[in-house]
């Protein structure tokens, strides 16, 4: 068993489906590792592995090569996933109960009976709304079936939390509910692996990030990658060469012998290097900003790996 | 164990909501009720009572009788029961479960073990509302409680969790409720009627005689009845024993696709 310090981590892993007679490879040489209290992202379009992964560290599939470890135990051991809670992208509730005598019910098979633990109930579903709704929760709508999930996911105090696209068809109040619920969740080291198409969600929410496309990660990533204030500045040189070349390579300076772009992350940035040009008489022809979000991140990877 | 059991009731709870449930207690209710409308209060005069039919009942021990139960058993226990209930079984198979218990501190056993409890608990509680009621009401007419009436019930029990053991085992080992209803019934029809052959090839009989304690002994139900009590009643156990441990097997390495 290979042991490290991270609460998930996904070794070299590769599934394949049989459909009839074709092979499907839906994951192909995965490797993740996820930190304690960190909030993971997983985005790439549909059909891209992305629910396989999570059905992988979930046991509900098995890797066709690789292994998958949580807290350093195989994710085939019952005691590694005692601590995973999961939101799934749709459930079908078949109970004909309420939402209440339900999670009391489900905490009970889980071995979490006390008053305490009512207590608890009852206070996530405040938090979610869900308190004063009577109805059977077979009858739920999809954003109090998304929220009953939420709530049911967190009866049993995870570790992990596996959220796969957990606001996708919510209303903007929903949403904020939920992405209030994760953030608290992470602020009590909590750590979460989740899968969104939704982009400004997993902004607001991941610490770091990858994309998958056609069963592969193409890009790892961390927050401080996107949401970025930067300026790209545009000069004129007709001085010597040489000065643009000690210029701190910080700037990612692309010169072409007369005209030269260089790049700054912020104000301060901006107005050293302005000095820095007008110091050495080069004239500064145009100054754009340059915020990379993470959209522009996921677009330019996806389209770089087509 | 808490596991199973909470999953063992929670799923008791699915079965007497659903609406197959409605539709089939329909049916037993008027076949019950028909059998029942059919005895005659009219004591004959060594004790028999007859039906409407014309057909003498005493102690449950007349052919008839065993024929009418075996029928609303059989059929509707052995065959329609199972069927109409395939999609629950199904449901195991499918992430709609998965979701609910798995990933928890439940295990795969725990959910496939609890969920057929539930089906069994189900089982036994229709099977004795039917004796309790037939009970009742065979003392009303004619002032005796008949015993046999429950032993006779008890040997049906152990065969219906077996056969529906083998079903849910089809299901859960093709993925299909089509394909696994097409093996159960080719099995009730064809291949359980295999253990009854008369066959002069001893090697044969062997292999035969082994399938009949591997696999539900349908097909021997009546032949047995009239000779040995015992025999069915240990098949149906060893089947039964046998299609769980391998059900539960199986279903330890499934995976939930969808």
């Amino acid at each position: 068993m290979v042991k490290n310090n991270f609460i998930v981590s996904v070794e070299s892993v590769k599934k394949v489906y049989k459909n009839n007679n074709n092979l499907i490879t839906a994951l192909d040489d995965i490797n993740l590792r996820i930190k304690k209290g960190e909030v993971f992202a997983l985005i790439g379009p549909n059909g891209s592995g992305k629910t396989s992964l999570i059905k992988l560290l979930l046991n509900f599939i098995y890797p066709t090569r690789g292994t998958i470890f949580i807290e350093n135990n195989s994710v085939y051991n019952r005691v590694s996933r005692k601590n995973l809670g999961y939101v799934p992208e749709e459930t079908k509730y078949p109970f004909n109960t309420n939402v209440i005598s339900f999670l009391k019910r489900m905490s009970k098979i889980n071995g979490f009976e006390s008053i305490s633990q009512n207590k608890y109930i009852l206070d996530l579903l405040k938090k979610l709304n869900l308190y004063e709704n009577q109805n059977s929760i077979c009858n739920f709508s999809k954003g109090m079936k998304k929220r009953l999930s939420i709530a049911y996911s967190l009866l049993i105090n995870p570790k992990i939390l596996l959220l796969d696209e957990p606001t996708d068809g919510l209303d903007p109040v929903e949403r904020k509910v939920i992405i209030s619920i994760i953030k608290e969740f992470k602020e009590n080291n909590g750590t979460v692996f989740l899968c969104s198409h939704i982009l400004t969600e997993v902004e607001q929410l991941c610490d770091r990030f990858a994309i998958i496309q056609k069963g592969r990660i193409i890009y790892e990533g961390r927050k401080e990658e996107f949401n970025t204030k930067g300026f790209i500045v545009t000069f004129i040189n007709y001085n010597s060469e040489t000065l643009i070349n000690n210029f701190d390579p910080k700037y990612q300076i692309q010169y072409d012998g007369i005209e030269g772009k260089a790049e700054v992350t912020d104000e301060n940035e901006l107005s050293t290097l302005i000095a820095l040009l007008s110091h050495y008489k080069i004239v500064v022809k145009e100054i754009k900003s340059n915020n990379v979000s993470l959209e522009s991140i996921y677009v330019k990877y996806l389209k770089e790996n087509k | 164990m808490k596991a199973i059991y909470g999953i063992a009731v929670n799923q008791l709870y699915v079965i007497f909501s659903s609406k197959y449930l409605r539709y089939f207690l329909f049916v037993i209710a008027v076949l019950v009720f028909i059998f029942l409308s059919g005895i005659s209060s009219k004591n004959l005069e060594n004790g028999f009572i007859i039906s409407i039919w014309g057909n003498e009942i005493h102690n449950f021990d007349s052919i008839f009788l065993k024929i009418y139960l075996s029928l609303i058993y059989l059929v509707l226990f052995l065959i329609i029961f199972p069927l109409g209930f395939a999609h629950h079984i199904y449901n195991l198979i499918t992430t709609d479960y998965a979701n609910i218990y798995l990933s928890r501190s439940i295990s795969r056993s725990d959910l496939l073990i609890g969920t057929l409890f539930a089906f069994y608990k189900f089982y036994l509680i229709l099977t004795f509302s039917i004796v309790f009621i037939t009970t009742i009401y065979f003392f009303i007419i004619t002032g005796t409680v008949i015993v046999s009436l429950l032993t006779t019930s008890l040997q049906f029990i152990l065969l219906f969790f077996s056969s529906f053991t083998l079903m849910s085992l089809f299901i859960i080992g093709t993925n299909s409720i089509g394909i696994a209803t097409l093996l159960y019934v080719i099995y009730i029809f064809f291949i359980s009627g295999l253990f009854v052959i008369k066959t002069s090839n001893i090697f044969l009989l062997n292999v035969l005689n082994l399938f009949s304690f591997l696999l539900p002994p349908i097909s021997q139900t009546y032949e047995n009845f009239e000779a040995d009590k015992t025999i069915n009643v240990i098949k149906s156990l060893t089947s039964l024993i046998f299609l769980f441990c391998i059900s539960v097997l199986i279903y330890r390495r499934k995976e939930f696709y969808k």
